[in-house]
């Protein structure tokens, strides 16, 4: 069973939609009780970051996810801000820890005279290596961006697929069962669903 | 990275049918709206925006006579078409509080727009934006050209706030909002173009990304506003409502001159 994770700030149903297209089961997981219930899970998010830690604290999930992803080891999707959380710290907002399963750190876009910040929109990611969430793609696909903070690996070991938009920045990330998009798989159109059902078949 | 630009249809939704819109103030009802939905997932397009211009909560308007059924509130519409759309949705209208701006996101919004409450109360606006994040809020402002000047109007383009266009729009980028949705009100539903040199003066005047809206009549027009330097969306309601096709027809054209688009 898949879980999707309701902190209150993400756009859950739109992820659970796209979910139910693919065909697949899911459970809305808003406490520890339910997290033991299903073998996949995906953080989706929108919003701040301070928000949503002190969210999923006060739910008591913080640390329980944090169980599932580094010990139990069962697979993990995180999304955009669900991507974020899986680092160690961001500088939204005053700054907060995050999950930490992910070394590196979440940083403001800076905006300059060809770029407008948040990034919005339609963007062609470079692929750098091989994952299970990009099988069958083409070497450039296209998918939906939208965010004013990005991820930046220590290492680029864990990097699948880069965004070069102001800086480069991660946009997608493997590591052992840890799988994040900075971009909404869930609005990306059949580019977006082909990736969701890549990690729902895992 | 070469941007790629956005073509997004908007919907106007009245009393929970799609409506078109001229000069902000005729309606004319034009079909349901999850047909309208499923129809433009079909057709790949980039991003939906949808407005409520419900004056009132009534939504069924028992016109049987219209042969398309209307939906009775704003919430289910959003759920229903979250359930055949998986590109970005925006909701714009009626929204009033952190609660009505939550909810949408909930229901499977993307992003909402405000444009009321930037003149009601700017604290909401600002609570809004901490609880669901820059990224999910566009700020819509409506203005005439009045004695040669470009002046904000509110209330549906009706009161005339007397504020001036470039000033205005730089204070609400600094209270955190994510996008602009900007329209001239007397551009809307006329087919003649959009107000290329104001647009520009907008998108050069902030550093958060512009969708431009109103004046659509023909590719022609997608042209000229595709050449506005850092622009980042062209919008049109009635043009993409009203003449089949007329989406990909946009989309197939603008590729033809090497536009980058999807």
């Amino acid at each position: 069973m898949i879980g999707i994770v309701d902190y209150g700030l993400s756009n859950i149903s739109s992820i659970a939609n796209a979910v139910s297209k693919l065909n697949y089961n899911y459970q809305i997981i808003n406490n520890e009780k339910s997290l033991n219930k299903v073998d996949k899970v995906i953080l989706p998010g929108v919003g701040s970051f301070k928000k949503a830690v002190i969210n999923l604290k006060k739910k008591d999930l913080f640390d329980p996810l944090k169980d599932f992803i580094a010990d139990k080891k069962k697979p993990f999707l995180g999304i955009c801000l669900g991507m974020q959380l899986l680092y160690k710290h961001s500088t939204e907002d005053g700054g907060a820890n995050g999950l930490g399963v992910l070394n590196g750190k979440v940083e403001q876009l800076i905006p300059n005279k060809k770029f407008k910040v948040p990034n919005v929109g339609w963007r062609e990611i470079e692929i750098i290596k091989k994952s299970l969430l990009i099988n069958k793609f083409n070497e450039k696909p296209i998918f939906y961006f939208v965010h004013k903070y990005a991820c930046y690996s220590k290492k680029k070991i864990n990097t699948v697929a880069q965004l070069n938009y102001i800086d480069q920045f991660d946009c997608i990330v493997e590591k052992e069962n840890i799988f994040a998009t900075q971009f909404h798989p869930e609005k990306s159109q059949k580019n977006g669903l082909q990736l969701l059902n890549n990690f729902l078949a895992i | 990275m070469k941007e790629i630009l956005r073509i997004i249809p908007v919907l106007f939704i009245k009393n929970g049918l799609i409506v078109r819109s001229q000069n902000f103030h005729k309606h004319q009802f034009i079909g349901n709206v999850i047909e309208q939905a499923k129809r433009l997932n079909d057709y790949n397009v980039d991003e939906l925006i949808y407005i409520d211009i419900t004056r009132n909560d009534n939504y069924d308007l028992g016109r049987d006579d219209l042969l398309v059924k209307s939906k009775n509130n704003i919430m289910s519409i959003i759920k229903d078409i979250s359930k055949v759309c998986f590109m970005p949705l925006t909701f714009g209208g009626g929204i009033k509080s952190v609660d009505d701006a939550v909810s949408r996101i909930r229901a499977g919004a993307d992003k909402i727009t405000i444009n009321s409450l930037l003149y009601k109360d700017l604290n909401i606006v600002k609570k809004i934006i901490s609880e669901i994040g820059s990224q999910a809020v566009v700020a819509s402002i409506d203005y005439k050209i009045i004695n040669k000047k470009l002046i904000v109007f509110k209330n549906f383009g009706q009161e005339n706030t007397n504020i001036e266009l470039i000033s205005f729009i730089k204070k609400i980028e600094k209270l955190g909002v994510g996008e602009f949705f900007i329209q001239n009100i007397e551009m809307d539903g006329m087919q003649k173009g959009f107000d290329l040199n104001n647009i520009r003066k907008v998108v050069n005047s902030v550093n958060i990304p512009v969708i431009a809206c109103s004046g659509a009549g023909s590719v022609e027009h997608f042209l000229e506003a595709v050449k506005i330097k850092g622009l980042s969306a062209i919008a049109a309601g009635n043009y993409f409502n009203y003449k089949e096709r007329s989406y990909p027809m946009v989309k197939r054209e603008l590729k033809d001159f090497n536009i980058n688009v999807r």
